[in-house]
Formats: C-alpha cells, sequence, structure tokens
C-alpha cells in the first residue's frame, strides 16, 4: 500500500501523455511557439467527425501563465516574507497566534469562494480604475479590454499564494537558532537589522521552497483565475507595455476549464490533456526544485522547519 | 570610514512588515465580512433543506440540500479512501524503509505527487474512469460494447476516488511529521522491553502521533471540501442528484453513489456570474455555508487535538 | 564612581542577577584590569555565564532577567543606558565570542564584512585590507586566504571559532567576552585558541568564561572563582591555583565539588 503513490503518479503521466501525444505530435514546437488557441479550439469543436489531429499553438497560454504566476508570486512573496516577520519577530505570543489562525484560514479560503470576491469585487474595482472608454476603443483591434484581466487574476492569485509563502518562512525564520542573532546584537544590530541581514539570510532556504510551493500553487490554480481572467489567451507584446496588465489572460489551468464545455471533441480533449501535460512536468519541477532547496542546505545551518 | 545610521531603513523595514501582516489579515476580514453581507440574506433553514431548482432559471428558489449532502458525502468517501493509504505510506516511510532506492523513490513519488495540480488530476480522472473495468464505480461507463471511451465516468465514488488522489501526499506528509515528532525515547523504551515491532508501531507510535494524524485529515478533508476543478471534471455539473429517485432512500443509495450531482464549490460556480445562474445572492448563501463548514472542521480538529493532549498542533497552511 | 573602578577596564559593584525568582548571583564586585586575559571559573550554574552575559546586556533579550547593582565599562555603568542607541553603542565595543562556532551560513568574506558594513560606509579596498588584517591577527588567514569565496559552514570547528574571533575584532573592540570557546573544540583546536588570546591581550581586556581549570591556569593573569551566584575568591591567577583562600576553591580545584 505504500507503493500507492508510485503507482499513481505513474497512471497520471502515462494517461495524461497518452491523451496529449496526437495533439503534441500534430503541433510539434509549434505547440509551444504559437498562439490562436482560442480559434483552434472552436474549429476543431466543429470539425466533422474524424477529422485529422489539427495542430494547436499554447504560446498565448504559456506566456498567461507566465505572467500571471509569475507577477503573483513575487507580489506574494513580498507580502508573504513580511508577514512571516511580523509574526515571528514583532507581535508576541498572543499576536503570533492570531495571525497564523488568520493565515490559516485564509489557505482554508476555497479558490471558487476567491474568485467570486475576485469576481463581484476586483473585477469592477479594476474597471473603474484603471479602464476608460477612450483605451477600450484605443484597443478594440488587439483585444477587448474589460475588468476581466491580467491583473485582476494577479490580485486574486496573490491573496491566494501568500498564505504558503507565510508558512514555510515563518517555520524557516523560527528555526533559526538564537545564538545566531546573539551573534547580531553583539555587535551592536538594532532588532530589524538582525533580522535584515541575519535571520532572513539564515532561513533563506525554507524562505525559498516557501516561494516555489507557492508559485506551484499559483501555476495549478485554476477555479479562481479562470473567472476572472477573461478568457482569451491573448499574447503579450512588448508594444502594450503596461497595457498587457489590463489585456485579457487565459492560463494553461484556467483554459483547462474555461474550455472543458467542449470536450466533446476529442481533439479538444487532447488539447486540454497537451495543457495538462506542461502543467504535469511544471508542477513536478516546482515540487522537485523546492525539496532539494530545503534539503540540501549544509549542517549547522537553519534547513529546519521546512516541512512540506 | 562615515558611519552608517540604520534608523530610516529600520523603521521602513518594521513599517513593510506590519503593513503586509496586517494587509492579508485585512483581506481575509474583507472576504468573510463580503460573504457574510451577502450571503447572509440567503440564509435559512429552507435554503438548507431544499434541493436546487432544476435549471438555471429557477435556481433563485432552491436551496442547497443536496450540494450540501454532496459535499458531505464527498469528504467523507475520499478520507476513508485516501487514509489507509496514507497511513501505510507514513508508517513505511518512518518505521520500515531502509535507506536506499526504494525510500527515494516513495518519497519522491509523494512529493511530486503533491506538486501536480487539482486541474491536472482531475483530467487524469476523466481519462482513466472511462474504462469498462471501473464500470462498478460509476453508472456513466459504459461497460459493454464500445463507447469511443467518449461517455466519461463520473459519479460520487468516481470522484471520492479522485479526490483520494488528490489529498494522499498531503495527508500522508501531514502523517509522518507527527510520527517524526514522537519523542525517540518512548519506541527504544517499547522495544527494550520486548515488544515487537508492528506493536511498537501501533501502540505507541500511532497514538503518540494521534493529534497529528488528526491534523493532518482535517487538513485533507478541507482540501476535498474547497475543492473545485475536481468535482467540475469526476463529479460533473449537475445540481440534483442523478441517480434514481427517490435519491435519498437507503434502495436507491448505490445507485445514487454511481451517479452524478454537485458539491458546495461547483454550485458557487455555477451560481455566480461565470457559470450560468449569475445569481450572486445565491453564490454568496452557499459560500458562507462553505466557509462556516471549514471553519468548524478546523476548530473541530482543534479540539479533538487539545483533548487528547497533543499540543503538537502542526500548521495546516 | 570610585577611583578604582577608573582604572578598571571592567567594573562589577554589588551585582546580584535573578531570572524569575531564581537568585544567580549575589552580590558579586569584582574589577578587571586592563590589557589581561580575566578568567571567571566555578561549576556549571555558578552565575558565571549570567555576569559575562550581564556585562554587554545581552541578558536583556531573557524576559525574566532582572539585576541590582552595577557594571561600568570604560567608565560608563551599562544599565544607565536606557535607550536602544546607547546599548548598541555599548555593544559594539565589546567583542562576544559564544561557546558555539556561530559562523553566518553566507560566505567567509560576508561574515567577515558583516559588523564594519553594519555601522560604517567602507570602500572596499579598505574593508579587504582590514579584513586581510583582522584575519591575521585571528591566525586563521593563512588557512583561508584562497576560501575567501566560500560557505563559512564548510569550515572546521575550530576554523569557525577562530573566524568567528577575527569577525569580533573587526570593530577594534577595546574588550572582548569569551563565554567557553573551546568548549566545542578538539584540543588541538583548542590550543591554537588559548595561542591566540595571549596575543590579544597587548592592546585589549578580555574576559573568558571556562569550566576548564586548566584553560584559566594558562591563559589567565586573574582568575575569579564563582559558587552558586556567590564570588567566593578572586585574583592573581597564580596566588588562586597555589594558595587557594578557601576550602570551596581547594576542593573544586582538586576535583570535589
Amino acid at each position: 500500500m505504500a507503493g500507492a503513490s508510485i503507482v499513481v503518479i505513474a497512471l497520471i503521466f502515462v494517461f495524461v501523455f497518452y491523451k496529449a501525444a496526437p495533439v503534441i505530435g500534430a503541433s510539434g514546437v509549434g505547440l509551444a511557439l504559437s498562439g490562436g488557441f482560442d480559434t483552434q479550439v472552436s474549429k476543431a469543436f466543429y470539425a466533422p467527425a474524424g477529422s485529422p489531429t489539427p495542430a494547436f499553438g499554447m504560446l498565448g497560454l504559456i506566456a498567461g501563465t507566465a505572467l500571471s504566476c509569475g507577477i503573483s508570486t513575487l507580489c506574494a512573496s513580498v507580502m508573504g516574507i513580511g508577514a512571516a516577520v511580523t509574526v515571528c519577530e514583532f507581535c508576541g505570543r498572543r499576536g503570533a497566534a492570531f495571525f497564523i489562525a488568520v493565515v490559516r484560514l485564509l489557505a482554508a479560503i476555497p479558490s471558487v469562494v476567491f474568485g467570486l470576491i475576485g469576481l463581484i469585487v476586483v473585477v469592477p474595482l479594476v474597471e473603474r480604475l484603471f479602464i476608460t472608454v477612450d483605451m477600450q476603443i484605443e484597443y478594440l483591434d488587439y483585444f477587448q479590454m474589460t475588468g476581466r484581466n491580467l491583473l485582476s487574476s494577479v490580485v486574486v492569485l496573490s491573496f491566494m499564494i501568500a498564505p504558503t509563502v507565510v508558512s514555510l518562512s515563518a517555520d524557516a525564520i523560527a528555526a533559526v537558532p538564537d545564538s545566531l542573532r546573539e551573534t547580531g546584537y553583539a555587535f551592536g544590530m538594532g532588532h530589524f537589522r538582525v533580522i535584515w541581514k541575519i535571520v532572513l539570510p539564515s532561513a533563506r532556504p525554507g524562505v525559498i521552497a516557501g516561494v516555489l510551493l507557492g508559485a506551484g500553487r499559483g501555476t495549478g490554480e485554476a477555479i479562481a483565475v479562470s473567472m476572472v481572467c477573461g478568457g482569451i489567451g491573448v499574447i503579450p507584446s512588448a508594444g502594450f507595455g503596461l497595457m498587457n496588465l489590463l489585456a485579457p489572460t487565459l492560463p494553461l489551468s484556467a483554459a483547462i476549464i474555461n474550455k472543458s464545455e467542449a470536450m466533446g471533441s476529442g481533439h479538444v480533449a487532447g488539447a486540454l490533456f497537451s495543457c495538462a501535460a506542461l502543467l504535469l512536468v511544471l508542477g513536478a519541477l516546482f515540487s522537485l526544485t523546492a525539496r532539494v532547496v530545503s534539503r540540501g542546505f549544509g549542517p549547522g545551518g537553519s534547513g529546519g522547519g521546512i516541512k512540506a | 570610514m562615515k558611519g552608517r545610521d540604520h534608523r530610516l531603513d529600520s523603521a521602513l523595514g518594521i513599517a513593510y512588515s506590519w503593513i503586509s501582516m496586517l494587509l492579508m489579515a485585512a483581506v481575509c476580514l474583507f472576504i468573510l465580512v463580503t460573504v457574510a453581507r451577502y450571503g447572509a440574506g440567503k440564509l435559512s433553514l429552507e435554503f438548507l433543506i431544499t434541493e436546487p431548482g432544476a435549471s438555471a432559471v429557477d435556481i433563485e428558489g432552491g436551496g442547497i440540500l443536496t450540494p450540501l449532502i454532496g459535499t458531505v458525502l464527498l469528504t467523507m468517501l475520499g478520507m476513508l479512501a485516501a487514509l489507509p493509504f496514507s497511513l501505510a505510506t507514513a508508517v513505511y516511510i518512518c518505521f520500515y524503509a531502509r535507506p536506499g532506492a526504494l525510500l527515494t523513490l516513495v518519497e519522491t513519488a509523494v512529493d511530486i505527487l503533491a506538486g501536480v495540480p487539482t486541474v491536472v488530476i482531475a483530467l487524469f480522472s476523466l481519462s482513466i474512469f472511462v474504462l469498462p473495468q471501473f464500470g462498478f464505480l460509476s453508472a456513466m461507463i459504459e461497460t459493454d460494447g464500445d463507447g469511443g471511451g467518449m461517455a466519461y465516468g463520473r459519479s460520487f465514488l468516481v470522484c471520492a476516488v479522485t479526490m483520494a488522489i488528490m489529498i494522499l501526499p498531503f495527508v500522508t506528509k501531514s502523517i509522518i511529521e507527527s510520527l517524526r515528532s514522537v519523542p525517540g525515547s518512548y519506541i527504544d523504551g517499547a522495544f527494550a522491553l520486548g515488544a515487537g515491532k508492528w506493536r511498537v508501531v501501533a501502540q505507541i507510535a500511532l497514538r503518540c502521533a494521534r493529534p497529528g494524524i488528526v491534523t493532518g485529515t482535517v487538513l485533507g478533508m478541507g482540501r476535498i471540501v474547497g475543492d473545485t476543478a475536481i468535482v467540475w471534471f469526476a463529479l460533473g455539473g449537475t445540481l440534483r442528484m442523478t441517480g434514481v429517485q427517490p435519491w435519498y432512500m437507503p434502495e436507491n443509495w448505490i445507485s445514487t453513489l454511481r451517479n452524478t450531482g454537485s458539491t458546495l464549490t461547483t454550485y458557487i460556480y455555477y451560481t455566480s456570474p461565470a457559470g450560468e445562474g449569475n445569481s450572486f445572492d445565491t453564490a454568496f448563501g452557499a459560500s458562507l455555508v462553505l466557509i462556516g463548514m471549514i471553519i468548524l472542521l478546523n476548530a473541530a480538529a482543534a479540539l479533538v487535538g487539545r483533548a487528547w493532549g497533543g499540543g503538537n498542533g502542526q500548521d495546516a497552511g | 564612581m570610585d577611583s578604582e573602578a577608573g582604572r578598571a577596564a571592567v567594573s562589577v559593584r554589588g551585582f546580584s542577577a535573578y531570572y524569575g525568582g531564581k537568585e544567580a548571583l549575589r552580590d558579586v564586585s569584582l574589577d578587571v584590569p586592563e590589557n589581561c586575559v580575566y578568567a571567571l571559573i566555578g561549576p556549571s550554574g555558578c552565575g558565571k555565564t549570567t555576569l559575562l552575559r550581564s556585562i554587554n546586556r545581552l541578558n536583556d533579550f531573557v524576559p525574566s532577567f532582572s539585576r541590582e547593582g552595577e557594571i561600568y565599562v570604560g567608565g560608563t555603568e551599562v544599565f544607565s543606558l536606557s535607550d536602544r542607541r546607547g546599548t548598541e553603542r555599548l555593544r559594539r565595543g565589546i567583542g562576544m565570542v559564544f561557546q558555539q562556532p556561530n559562523p553566518l551560513p553566507i560566505s567567509v568574506r560576508g561574515n567577515m564584512a558583516l559588523p564594519l558594513a553594519e555601522h560604517f560606509r567602507v570602500p572596499r579596498a579598505e574593508m579587504d585590507a582590514r579584513i586581510v588584517d583582522r584575519m591575521k591577527q585571528g591566525a586563521i588567514y593563512d588557512e583561508l586566504k584562497d576560501k575567501l569565496r566560500s560557505s563559512a559552514l564548510a569550515l572546521s570547528g575550530g576554523q569557525q571559532q577562530r573566524l568567528c574571533i577575527a569577525r569580533a575584532l573587526m570593530l577594534d573592540p577595546p574588550l572582548m567576552l569569551f563565554d567557553e570557546p573551546c568548549s566545542a573544540l578538539d584540543p588541538i583546536a583548542t590550543y591554537a585558541i588559548e595561542d591566540l588570546l595571549s596575543s590579544l591581550k597587548r592592546d585589549r581586556t578580555i574576559v573568558i568564561v571556562t569550566h576548564n581549570m586548566e584553560q584559566a591556569r594558562r591563559v589567565a593573569d586573574y582568575t575569579a572563582f564563582f559558587y552558586l551566584g556567590k564570588l567566593v575568591e578572586h585574583g592573581p591567577t597564580e596566588r588562586i591555583f597555589s594558595q587557594p583562600g578557601s576550602r570551596l576553591l581547594s576542593d573544586y580545584i582538586t576535583g570535589r565539588v
């Protein structure tokens, strides 16, 4: 029974890649290097039965995953590390217990609720604050500018990822031995300087593991993002500048949800399984890297406290 | 040498740390308040014990009885399916495995599985539970003739097995952690008294680790309760129970489990502006119930943990 | 402040210390002359480490700690420093070496640069020159001159401890506190550090806590013997060990306490 995980993970790889194989075969490297996923899906959906597997291009989706996950991991790390420092260093035993409960609650809020709040609160807010009719007209040729866009996805995702960062960072910070802090104090360093120059560098492996696992959660998060992302895999362009943030996006995971209704077509199903295959590889990479980072730390350090 | 003064950057750093924490706390509070504000109006006994309307048009009138029961069912079934495997894996890793390739393989598999996005696990269940061999799990799997693999096997049982796969690594890790925190002296002491290995594991280690095992179980249940992607694919999008009616009669239970239904999360998705229902106060009403369930679940776990005097309440984040 | 305290590097006056209700030190008074090695010895739990950690107010971080009496360092009463910056400036002038070698998990150079870079803007060339010089003073330069960029955690225990000493020298402290610096080291590493102590005392005062009487005898000019929180006897090391003035001390020296 202890081998169940091995069997299951092997089955997942086999079945996902088996289902994805026709589309990967038909698309070749174009799968990762070209766009047009949305039209390809609707074309494939209406294609007559028995037609050959069409090529798909997921560049827009990959860019969507990279951007939404990358930016929100960055935001979540900045916020999460700060929060972890507060929990461990500034607010005493009771305050720490309270804030840890808050972080756990935030982590336990289901992603569909995050999506709902995003849809009812964040999307209208982003639309009102950043988007004008003039802008909508200006970009009409490229994409439809609404509140459902990359920025909204980033806002929602950041708060979904942050609890993971806080949890692991706080564990790592708490595991830094007091003797290292005392070294700093003995040099006449103030409390925050000790945290900044000694505690955080010593806790780095755990903090990085937290960020990586957070990024993993961000890549895989499907429902909430699918509700606020706009559902179109626009390929970002340098010419849009910051407007890229206001363009609709469609990360790989959200694409699986958004296009699931077209899965009656075997080709569309194959395309979605290709997304899943890519996500599978990404997810495995993130968790393996997190594992290597948190374990590959020399003796005497503070690699402790990393539990995930 | 010019002196350096860290008063300003320390003050800024402390402010940054506090702002980060307070921002997260504020967002958490804001989510709870928003859900409560929009959802409270919907909350009533009737809302809880009425079946949802049959279609998007009359969704407003219905309640959340079947989604609620669907969530409870899936949570129980998924946990029942995962727990034995998680316990076995954890006990193997902590007590029986010798360092070597096999142990590394098991640990790596658990780690990788933990990193697989739920939406990928959901698609995986679609791909494997069309096989006729799994016909006993779902009435939708065609066990005879060739369905071309297009009739996706969806049912409570299929979904529960998929959920079990999803939570397997998390529950396993949590149990490993609590087993490792059992003082080695207890275990050595038991061995010194001449107890057999299995007895030591079963009577000393597992008993001492009980609070941690409860924590891990609750962690897993929380993940099932909160998951949407797997339900969306493995259970389907029907709001009501689709087995032989009336679904609640004992003679129809098997049929109910082998057919589709919904949970609170898919109900929320369906009734939200993202779905077809577009009735967001209903969605918030269901969200309120959902979050209430999660808080109760965690509170119950904390109580059990305290009652057993474990005190090693591990981080569920 | 009396005249005797003015000449001493550290002057302890009627000092008592408590952890919660528990007394750790009772009414201790002693003077540490400048440019000498002063050893605090006694069985564990006698309060010697408490006294050491009170000198640079590191015990402030123990919530239950309280005290009576005064400690003067260079003429300043350390507990009269009420604000954080004053305490931090005091600590800057007192180097401390701990029981466990505690290099940070960064490079050797990073460890050396930390204390100075914390308090001063130092041009890189000047910093490098000072690092080389202090590592030479710490008798660690020859071994580590090619390893400045590698992790300090990769060093042996003895090297780590000498690195920590060299690191403490970066701020040129006139007073250094050593808290059982050799208890985690093997005899050869211990010998290297004892050797170092006698060269360091030329320009500064050293207070060392040790549970090893032989070590005190080898390195210390003066020795103070503590027992159960009380200062039993103190004076020149030679006299303390050759003519112990109390039964307790002679029992301790002969290993009966």
